[in-house]
């Protein structure tokens, strides 16, 4: 599978690899590539992630050294829940369509 | 102490953004190995971060400074000097040895005339460092502030004279305008021919 064919938004992917339990920046790179087969840049990846903490779907917990865990709060749960629904429902249509 | 590369990179984000995640950040690089795709990521990933930080400001949510030269501006100018300094070297022998006579260092020049002439893009290198110089050391010189209040928005550039920067400004000014002089002389005759 190309990259173009994988999915790529990274903040759907942290929010996804964050739904299994906390984790720092690292874990969740190394979760993100084993789970979707994407190796999420480091900018890219705390630019995701600053957004989320921004828009209340993800919080910090306390430092661990100099890496600082994240986890999914009750609305970023919701949030991915109701993403993850819409993605379905647009992926079973799609099969449905092609006569899969 | 000399900066370290992720440190150079972690520079390009806003302050504020910095100050939040640049340890976390600067964690992850040294974990992930700072390759140039990384190297590309974080600067394309902090490019982000300034638009966003510029369109908040402009929204009124916040204030913005561009001035990324601003607060060290004695290492910009003695890194526009750095540049500058072949170019200048070259252009102040040549005016000596076939300007002013000084024939004892037409036999120094030779050499390197030559060497000009063998490698591709030196001369172009030659010619571009003067006006990167001069970016380098006007850079420190200028900030633009950003702000929006409740009625109005403002954009206040704040332009100030630092004598070191000025001197290698002007310097690379006039290296550049010799240099162009020299290569239009040298020009026009062949032109004519």
């Amino acid at each position: 599978m190309t990259d173009s064919q994988q999915p790529t938004d990274p903040a759907l992917l942290l929010m996804i690899s964050l739904a299994a339990g906390p984790k720092h920046g690292h874990a969740m790179l190394l979760d993100v590539e084993r789970f979707a087969g994407v190796r999420l840049g480091p900018g890219t990846l705390y630019g995701a992630l600053s957004r989320l903490e921004q828009g209340g779907q993800v919080e910090p917990l306390p430092n661990e050294g100099r890496r600082r865990p994240y986890r999914l709060t009750e609305s970023g749960r919701l949030a991915l829940e109701q993403r993850l629904g819409n993605l379905q429902r647009a992926v079973s249509t799609g099969i449905a369509r092609v006569g899969a | 102490m000399t900066p370290s590369p992720t440190m150079l990179l972690l520079r390009l984000y806003p302050r504020v953004w910095r100050e939040r995640y640049g340890d976390e950040l600067a964690d992850l690089i040294d974990s992930t190995g700072l390759t140039p795709r990384v190297a590309f990521d974080v600067a394309r990933a902090a490019a982000n971060e300034r638009a966003s930080t510029a369109r908040l400001a402009l929204a009124g949510g916040g204030a913005m400074v561009i001035g990324p030269a601003y607060r060290h501006p004695n290492a910009w100018a003695l890194a526009a000097l750095a540049i500058l300094a072949p170019t200048l070297a070259f252009v102040c022998l040549s005016i000596l040895a076939y300007q002013l006579g000084a024939t004892g260092l037409v036999p120094l020049m030779e050499p390197i005339n030559a060497w000009l002439n063998s490698v591709r893009f030196a001369d172009i290198v030659l010619v571009a460092s003067p006006p990167l110089a001069l970016l380098l050391a006007a850079a420190p010189l200028l900030k633009l502030d950003l702000r929006r209040g409740e009625r109005s928005a403002s954009a206040v550039i704040d332009l100030r004279l630092l004598a070191l920067n000025v001197l290698v400004g002007l310097l690379a000014i006039v290296v550049s305008v010799v240099l162009v002089g020299h290569i239009l002389a040298e020009s026009v005759p062949q032109v004519g021919r």
